[in-house]
């Protein structure tokens, strides 16, 4: 940050005089403090780092959460009459989040997403890949393209792209990039006393069996002696060695939250939602550049609203828990977090049999959360109409966001993925039609 | 010395007689003749570039590569023992033939076909479960009764209806974008081996195939999800000749189903394509590389590494009508695909010639089915399509999903295809950091071999402990145990004070993480 300062210096130097040199020493000496940050913004972009993505796998209300519709009548709103207001003058969300209403300049919400498919399948595809399905190609998701484009940079033990606790079942995360780009799951459960995590922290063995049970695989597997130079062998070689570095080594304690207070595992809710954000922080602080939190249950054709008696308080208190512990440990500048699911639902209560009070999958017009690493907060992007039913200013689309996460990570859209029989082919698959690009969300990208 | 070999084996081969049904005696000396004539094939192409065959493997390794490459999964204790102990110099031949009269080759050629024809209920094929199950039971009958191949083509390919009643019906169904260049891209690719991105001689591509698929419609009918595909005669042809791939013209006539041009084109014995694309399929598939590689690339500027190997496997595929299992008998009973893995000094390089069996990781279902059978103790697989969800009967077999919707994420981490694609490459069996962490130190592969009764029953009423070691060995590697392994199995239950339990667990561990179980060699 010194050299360009520093530069701009000489360079005036060599033109003017003695006493004008007097008096801009005075003033470079005034400006000081504010001229690194300056140069900072201007010759070379900071990026963020990471990216948590806390998924409501199945598709959650966004009426119930961060658009509701209070004078819709109790046909659109079921028992959720009220809101809570937040502390940014003008903007509402959902009664349930008495938490995150007390954050809002942190955060922003995009009302107004829509992709139209009412299908979890494709919606999920839609969502995590940030591309319009069809053609021949079937793109990766962001997780894994951030993987890749990250592979030069990011050194960690870690995967690259971690999911808590479960990967997507409903498409395949690599796409055309390849298994090796799928996210790493966790599995086990992080709520629980021990986390086991798949491969890496086995709770079932001490170091001293492991170390023993590794002996005893030296000493049988003695294949590679038949084939020597066979370069597959060598590589499992290779793996094994790096497996058990991480196995037996530090880094595995990133997924240890016995090193965390009671306080902050009890801020973060302690529950599987609560404690995966956790670690979600946790590895974002050693560097890992994209996580997953894949939260389960917001499928609710029935008895929705008893169950989003249970879910949107867990949410209001992990995602407002994230927030807080990021901004308090100076991380949020670095870490895009967003929150969505696959699509919305329907803003009119399905009163009648079989779902007698749930809500359908809705594509339409639907939420999203999104935040630090770039993002301002206290900011709404788009809007519906009053029942919720239509996005009625700023459409965006999942070709948006993700075009404007990537371009926060510093990845550029407009590059080249590498397809194993295409050839090189564009970051993202984009829809021909005008009215079908909302365009990148500079509105709420901080200058 | 080497004229030798090749004789006796021809006398056994000629000996299996009563093996071989119809016109026993002169079919059983044509299949000989034809097996050292494709043998004669390699041999030539090895002499020429100064390489030396690798000897023949093992009836261990052997046993245990066959049935992993025609039925996807390992022998059983029984099968290794018996066969390793067997005195019959036809006992070979014998296996081959009773593992491709068996249900799993027919399950496993499911798998592979449903890869290529991208079966899958949801995206981004969308098929639907119920027309998924339809059509892998169309292909299941298909290859159990050995219908030609010619046959299955035309099947699949001149078909109208439900999705649900005609089953074939789905290929036309199984894409994102149901364009007629999709669909003949995806022909082209599967049925003639020519990638989207290749043109021919005369600059034709898969794309100028469009116009046989013109007439293609599709309708949905009061039941759920049901869909006709059918053919509106109507439609008449943009154009009225096209010329193929490799210079033939084809006519299209106004009035009919365009299709059948483009198949009688396709399934006729001139065809330059068809029946090589198939064999060169199959050898891929039983020798890890093709003679053409990728099997799915044919274009001039990627020649076949051994042109006349691949011809000769063409003309006995068009010469037996199409029949897919003679070819996989013809190339099982060689010792080509009989060589060891071992490499020597002139071939340990030799990537494109045959001189000895590559080695490559099990598959993702083989691997995941080997562990569960080790262990007796099976995934579960259920179907998020439709809710509520269906789950499958507890016994059924990574190999048996006929669904690439229906999965886990175990199977994908070994590189279980998307069904996104026809490509073989699809299938990736490349090894991974994170498949080695998963073998090694994951909680649901030791919860699996720690929580076996299998293994504790083993435990308990094997008291001797040299013979549990062997039982472990067959088991898991379908061998017997070196003694030098067996004092090192026999030092590790001694040396440390651990439950017997845990002994077991520890060697199937042990084993289940050692290269020669999880390649295929």
């Amino acid at each position: 940050m010194k050299k360009p300062k520093f530069n701009t210096r000489t360079q005036y130097m060599n033109r003017i005089n003695f006493f004008r040199l007097c008096s801009l020493t005075v003033v470079l000496f005034l400006l000081g403090t504010l001229l690194p940050l300056k140069a900072q913004q201007t010759t070379e972009k900071r990026y963020a780092k990471s990216v948590i993505f806390v998924y409501l796998d199945g598709g959650p209300a966004q009426t119930d959460m961060f658009d509701p519709k209070p004078k819709a009548g109790k046909d659109y709103t079921g028992p959720f009459v009220k809101t809570s207001v937040t502390n940014v003058p003008g903007i509402e969300i959902g009664e349930k989040f008495p938490l995150l209403a007390k954050m809002a300049d942190k955060y922003c919400i995009i009302r107004s997403m829509t992709h139209g498919i009412n299908g979890h399948e494709t919606a999920n595809y839609v969502m995590e890949t940030g591309s319009l399905p069809g053609g021949r190609i079937v793109y990766p998701s962001m997780g894994a393209v951030i993987a890749f484009k990250k592979e030069a940079t990011y050194k960690g033990s870690i995967p690259a792209y971690v999911s808590l606790t479960t990967g997507s079942t409903r498409f395949n995360e690599a796409g055309f990039l390849g298994p090796q780009y799928k996210s790493f799951a966790t599995g086990g459960s992080p709520e629980s006393a021990q986390f086991s995590v798949e491969g890496i922290v086995n709770n079932s063995y001490s170091d001293d069996q492991l170390k023993n049970r590794k002996k005893l695989l030296n000493a049988l597997d003695n294949f590679s002696d038949l084939n020597p130079g066979n370069k597959q062998l060598a590589d499992m070689d290779k793996y094994q060695q790096q497996a058990y570095s991480l196995i037996l080594g530090e880094d595995r304690k990133v997924f240890n939250l016995n090193e965390e207070s009671d306080a902050i595992r009890s801020r973060y809710g302690k529950n599987r939602l609560g404690q995966s954000c956790l670690v979600a922080r946790r590895l974002i602080q050693k560097g890992v550049p994209y996580v997953v939190v894949r939260n389960g249950g917001w499928d609710t054709h029935k008895q929705h609203f008893e169950r989003m008696n249970e879910k949107l308080p867990e949410l209001d208190q992990a995602l407002s828990a994230l927030l807080q512990d990021l901004s308090d440990k100076g991380l949020l500048d670095e870490t895009i977090v967003i929150c969505g699911g696959e699509f919305g639902r329907t803003p009119k209560v399905l009163y009648e049999p079989p779902w007698n009070g749930g809500r359908n999958h809705f594509g339409a017009a639907f939420s999203y959360l999104v935040a630090g690493g770039g993002f301002v907060g206290g900011k709404v992007v788009g809007a519906t109409d009053p029942r919720g039913e239509k996005v009625i200013e700023r459409p965006v689309f999942p070709w948006d966001l993700s075009e404007t996460i990537y371009t926060l990570m510093g990845i550029d859209t407009k590059g080249t993925l590498p397809h194993p029989t295409e050839g090189e082919v564009p970051m993202l698959f984009l829809p021909q039609e005008k009215e079908k690009r909302g365009g990148m969300l500079t509105e709420i990208m901080k200058p | 010395m080497k004229k030798r070999t090749v004789l006796s084996f021809i006398s056994l081969l000629i000996s299996t007689l009563p093996l071989f049904s119809q016109n026993q005696k002169e079919s059983a000396q044509d299949f000989s003749n034809s097996v050292a004539r494709l043998d004669g094939c390699v041999d030539n192409n090895l002499t020429k570039n100064n390489l030396k065959a690798s000897a023949l493997c093992s009836d261990e390794v052997f046993l245990r590569r066959l049935s992993l490459d025609i039925t996807g999964r390992q022998p059983t204790v029984n099968d290794a023992q018996k066969f390793i102990e067997l005195h019959d110099p036809l006992k070979r031949i014998k296996k081959i033939d009773s593992l491709l009269n068996s249900d799993g080759f027919v399950e496993y050629q499911v798998l592979k076909w449903g890869d290529l024809l991208r079966c899958k209920s949801e995206f981004p094929s969308n098929l639907w479960p119920n027309a998924v199950q339809a059509y892998s039971r169309w292909m299941k009958e298909s290859i159990r009764n050995n219908v030609p191949y010619d046959q299955f083509v035309r099947d699949l390919l001149i078909s109208s209806g439900s999705n649900f009643r005609v089953p074939e019906v789905n290929f036309y169904r199984a894409f994102q974008t149901r364009d007629a260049k999709n669909i003949s891209e995806s022909f082209a690719l599967i049925f003639m081996g020519m990638r989207p991105s290749t043109s021919f001689g005369n600059n034709k591509s898969a794309a100028d195939l469009g116009p046989f698929f013109s007439q293609l419609k599709y309708k949905k009918s009061e039941e759920w999800k049901e869909e006709f595909v059918y053919i509106d005669k109507d439609v008449s042809p943009k154009v009225y000749s096209v010329t193929m791939p490799g210079g033939d013209k084809v006519t299209l006539k106004a009035n009919t189903d365009l299709r059948v041009a483009l198949v009688d084109w396709l399934t006729a014995k001139q065809n330059p394509y068809f029946a090589k694309v198939m064999v060169n399929r199959i050898w891929f598939w039983l020798m890890g590389r093709g003679i053409v590689n990728e099997p799915d690339d044919f274009r001039d500027s990627n020649p076949p590494s051994n042109p006349e190997l691949l011809t000769f496997l063409e003309n006995e595929f068009k010469a037996h009508n199409y029949d897919v299992r003679y070819i996989f008998r013809l190339i099982l009973n060689s010792r080509t695909y009989q060589r060891s893995a071992i490499a020597n000094e002139s071939n340990k390089t030799d990537e494109t010639f045959f001189s000895h069996y590559r080695i490559h990781r099990l598959t993702a279902e083989q691997l995941i089915d080997a562990i569960c059978d080790i262990t007796d103790a099976p995934e579960t697989y259920w179907s998020r399509v439709p809710e509520p969800f269906t789950f499958l009967p507890k016994d059924t077999r990574a190999v048996q999903l006929e669904d690439g919707t229906i999965s886990t994420p175990v199977l994908e981490m070994f590189g279980r295809p998307s069904r996104d694609i026809s490509y073989e490459s699809d299938r990736n069996n490349n090894l991974t950091m994170k498949q080695v962490l998963y073998l090694l130190n994951s909680t649901q592969i030791t919860d699996k071999i720690n929580k076996s009764k299998k293994l504790r029953s083993l435990t308990d009423q094997i008291t001797v402990k040299e013979k549990l070691i062997t039982e472990i060995y067959l088991l898991v590697l379908n061998r017997f145990p070196l003694s030098s392994e067996t004092s090192i199995a026999l030092n590790y239950f001694t040396e440390t004070k651990k439950d017997k339990y845990q002994n077991t667990s520890d060697l199937v561990w042990a084993l289940i993480n050692s290269k020669e179980f999880l390649f295929v060699h």
